[in-house]
């Protein structure tokens, strides 16, 4: 009869402790190989998950295309393929082919938004001082300053032939508006390109991709940062199984003058900043998309970014100047998990 | 015969049998629910500079081939930048860090610090401008 006992004993307390283990073991999340740097003047985080067990391969791949493509983009890089653009006084250059199908994408863009977004702004960044981190060289110009960098602006001044561009008018090209959205894409092309199940996220100073959904099977939630809020205050909440998300705003490089607002977004006709939102949140399938439609946005207003999401297709949340929060449509589709 | 079966479990069975399963259900319930040892990863150009425990109240100065980057502070479960050498402060400003996965990244400095197996965040990402 004792040895009965112990069995029985012994039998029920495998069976229990068999039961805790796999279901521990069933709900243990897949793990993600997390890697944070700077690029693009900003941090990046990429999350990586996949069963082909090469995560961390993968990323660092990821990270060393991302040092290639801010080389391609940075216009104040000296050996950037941007700069040497920049720097060719009106003759043909022929330019690295990423570089041309973003300046073609970028000027496509352009025309569809007629001119609101508009890649051929770098002179005026560059005197307001927004291309730098440096708060201290973040300046108001004199109006005669804005009219005369505005003069050497225009999408109408680029031309290409085959791989070549010339730049007329001694424009200057700013891709900041979009090349983090490439960037995004691309980085996720490569994820996918290694493991279509792969799961993770690419986040650019919060240009963010979705490789695939949390867990396999879950979505990332991410929170919209609150305009007037501390950096990690989200004003309202997305779910998202895959896509992509990014967001323009006042609130990073910015100057006060006179009680009014200054920052790094530029009306191509005025040559100063926009006074429409305090910032807009885009969801679509394609970051470069997602990140020019809230330049555009910002410039453009309410009535033709309304517009403009029916032709693109591109859920948007704007935080308006009283910080009031309107969506579209297209939002609803990811307020709830 | 019936009573020598239910003799079978003593009541010194039944307690060590519900001693096993409490044990164990607390240790499944407590093993998803309560956090782990919160800390702070601080990344200097890319490479792991220091892990610093949360729980432990400290004031430490963050140093890159010798020269003086910032002085970073953790209290009360939290982590801060006190003061860095940068133009923008944009890390100083960032205040308080506590959650998982929430971050303070300084540009200039190239120094990213970030909150591990701290308590749980309200979202998984945030996306700003």
């Amino acid at each position: 009869m004792q040895r009965t006992r112990v069995v029985i004993l012994s039998i029920f307390t495998l069976a229990v402790v068999g039961v805790v283990l796999v279901t521990v073991i069933l709900k243990r999340p897949p793990q993600y190989y997390i890697r944070q740097g700077i690029a693009f003047g900003t941090d990046v985080k990429i999350a990586y998950a996949t069963k082909k067990k090469n995560a961390k391969i993968v990323v660092d791949a990821m990270f060393d295309e991302l040092g290639k493509l801010d080389s391609i983009f940075n216009p104040y890089r000296e050996k950037s393929e941007l700069y040497k653009l920049n720097h060719s006084n009106g003759k043909w250059v022929k330019i690295d082919p990423v570089l041309l199908s973003v300046l073609k994408y970028s000027i496509d863009f352009s025309k569809e938004t007629n001119g609101e977004f508009d890649p051929t702004l770098g002179k005026v960044v560059v005197l307001w001082g927004f291309n730098t981190d440096d708060p201290n060289r973040w300046r108001l110009p004199q109006p005669f300053e804005i009219s005369d960098a505005l003069k050497r602006t225009g999408y109408k001044y680029v031309e290409f032939n085959g791989n070549e561009v010339k730049l007329l008018n001694d424009v200057w090209i700013d891709l900041g508006a979009i090349a983090k959205g490439y960037a995004v894409d691309m980085l996720v092309k490569m994820a996918k390109l290694n493991d279509p199940n792969s799961s993770g996220y690419v986040d650019i100073g919060g240009d963010i991709g979705i490789i695939g959904p949390k867990y396999e099977n879950q979505p990332w939630k991410i929170g919209i940062r609150n305009p007037r809020g501390t950096l990690n205050d989200a004003i309202a909440y997305v779910y998202l199984y895959k896509g992509t998300i990014a967001t323009s705003g006042d609130y990073e490089r910015y100057i006060i003058s006179n009680g009014r607002r200054y920052y790094h977004i530029f009306d191509p006709k005025t040559g100063y900043s926009p006074n429409n939102f305090e910032s807009i949140t885009t969801i679509s399938t394609s970051g470069i998309l997602s990140d020019a439609f809230g330049t555009a946005a910002m410039v453009g207003g309410i009535e033709k970014t309304q517009k403009w999401s029916k032709n693109f297709g591109v859920a948007y949340l704007i935080v308006d100047k009283k910080g009031h929060v309107e969506s579209n449509s297209l939002w609803k589709n990811y307020e709830e998990p | 015969m019936r009573n020598h079966k239910l003799r079978i479990f003593s009541r010194t069975d039944f307690w060590f049998l519900t001693f096993v399963c409490i044990a164990l259900f607390s240790w499944m319930a407590i093993s998803h629910v309560s956090p782990h040892a919160s800390k702070a990863v601080i990344l200097v150009h890319g490479k792991v500079y220091k892990i610093v425990p949360l729980d432990k109240n400290a004031t430490f100065d963050v140093r890159w081939r010798g020269v003086h980057l910032m002085t970073v502070q953790t209290k009360n479960g939290a982590v801060r930048v006190e003061e860095s050498t940068c133009k923008n402060k944009i890390c100083v400003h960032t205040g308080w860090i506590s959650k998982d996965g929430q971050s303070i990244v300084c540009v200039p400095n190239r120094v990213i610090i970030y909150t591990k197996g701290a308590k749980q965040s309200s979202y998984d990402l945030i996306t700003s401008q």
